[in-house]
């Protein structure tokens, strides 16, 4: 499998790290692109150097190099995940303002009909970003926001990463050996200690 | 903004109640709020017993939640005639944390099935705050819609989704965050913690050691 990586201005560079990680691990092709402000993130939030992320993938680019090979529709990919997701890329990938690397490749991901998914990050959400974001929607791109989830019982940070790109990878069929998947209430380990009777009695 | 404020929060069926707990701790430490109507839907109970390790009848949700302080008043979310139902009743704000995509679904269709529903419609046509921290990911098209729809409407959708410029440490700083940047939107605001300057935050600084 071979997919295009975005890194983008949000905050969570944490989040395409890991993901970049698990790619590797699974061997994953990765073609990465780090926006000028991602650049920013991986400084500012995680312990990484840019150098450090970027050789994670097999393959980087630019920013500005629209004559990337990812430019091209002809070159194939099984999809794109931009992660995290600004809400400026959001906007452009929706106008098909396809100004820098990222945004074409975002442009030649939906045209192809290939799977694009969105970790738009932002919170709260104006009209603007969801009017983009349902716009994405309709044209096919998966809209993932890295939500806080509780179901994977998490207790620190790294977990509520792990599990957004357990989730993430889920998009393509992949497999994250960590994940945690939901089975039902009444599996679920904590409720034994909550309602003893009615697990006994369905068991 | 006036000191007397009366919040009503709801807490629905998707995870998170550990957030839904220490925003009802804010608002009962609160001098400046005075009332808080709590309602907590069937499926908010499952996963609040499921969450706390407690029992799922209102009165241990409750106390799970933290609802100790006689400002605080549980709604039976069945009972379409409860208080809220009413916009004569005086509410200032209502939080739905967290805010299953079915809530928003039927907020954004107007279709009030229950006292939560109902109070949301209410807020929404006297033209109060209401704050949806919608707990769902990915979305679908009709979940995008109906976010669109309830933002026309003058709701404000706030996905639970954490920061990460402050390099919180624990699960617990994030949720702190999640709610103090609430309560901001409910003008409630008690810390400048989070507060970007342009440089930093003070929480930033706390964890990195940087100027």
């Amino acid at each position: 499998m071979r997919l295009v990586v975005a890194m983008t201005g949000a905050t969570g560079a944490i989040i395409g790290v890991r993901l970049l990680a698990a790619l590797r691990d699974l061997g994953v092709e990765t073609h990465l692109v780090v926006s000028r402000w991602a650049r920013a993130t991986i400084a500012e939030e995680t312990p990484y150097t840019v150098r450090e992320v970027t050789d994670l993938a097999d393959v980087g680019y630019a920013p500005d190099d629209q004559g990337a090979a990812i430019s091209s529709g002809s070159f194939r990919t099984d999809g794109m995940i931009v992660a995290p997701c600004s809400m400026k890329t959001v906007a452009g990938i929706r106008t098909g303002y396809a100004d820098g690397l990222i945004g074409r490749a975002a442009d030649v991901t939906l045209k192809e009909r290939r799977r694009l998914v969105l970790l738009a990050r932002e919170t709260p959400l104006s009209t603007i970003h969801l009017e983009n974001l349902l716009a994405l929607s309709r044209m096919g791109a998966t809209i993932l926001p890295p939500v806080l989830t509780f179901y994977n019982d998490p207790a620190t940070v790294a977990d509520v990463v792990e599990h957004i790109v357990a989730r993430t990878l889920d998009q393509f069929g992949l497999e994250l050996p960590t994940a945690h998947r939901w089975t039902g209430m009444r599996q679920d380990p904590r409720r034994a200690t909550a309602t003893d009777d009615s697990v006994a009695a369905t068991a | 903004m006036p000191e007397d404020r009366r919040i009503t929060v709801a807490v629905t069926g998707a995870g998170g109640v550990g957030a839904s707990k220490r925003l009802l701790a804010a608002l009962q430490e609160d001098d400046r709020v005075t009332h808080v109507d709590l309602l907590v839907s069937a499926n908010g109970r499952k996963l609040a017993a499921l969450e706390f390790g407690t029992r799922e009848d209102p009165d241990s949700v409750a106390q799970a939640l933290g609802a100790a302080s006689p400002k605080v008043r549980m709604l039976d979310p069945a009972d379409l005639s409860g208080p809220v139902t009413s916009g004569s009743y005086p509410s200032d704000a209502m939080v739905i944390l967290p805010c299953a995509a079915g809530v928003l679904g039927r907020i954004a269709h107007g279709l009030a099935l229950d006292l939560i529903e109902r109070a949301a419609d209410v807020t929404l046509k006297e033209r109060r705050r209401l704050v949806l921290c919608l707990r769902e990911t990915p979305l679908h098209l009709a979940h995008l819609r109906n976010m669109v729809a309830v933002t026309e409407a003058g709701a404000i959708v706030y996905p639970m989704i954490p920061t990460y410029y402050n390099v919180p440490e624990t699960l617990a700083e994030l949720q702190d965050e999640l709610v103090e940047r609430l309560l901001q939107l409910l003008g409630l605001q008690r810390t400048d913690r989070y507060r970007w300057d342009g440089v930093s935050t003070p929480a930033r600084r706390e964890h990195t050691g940087t100027p």
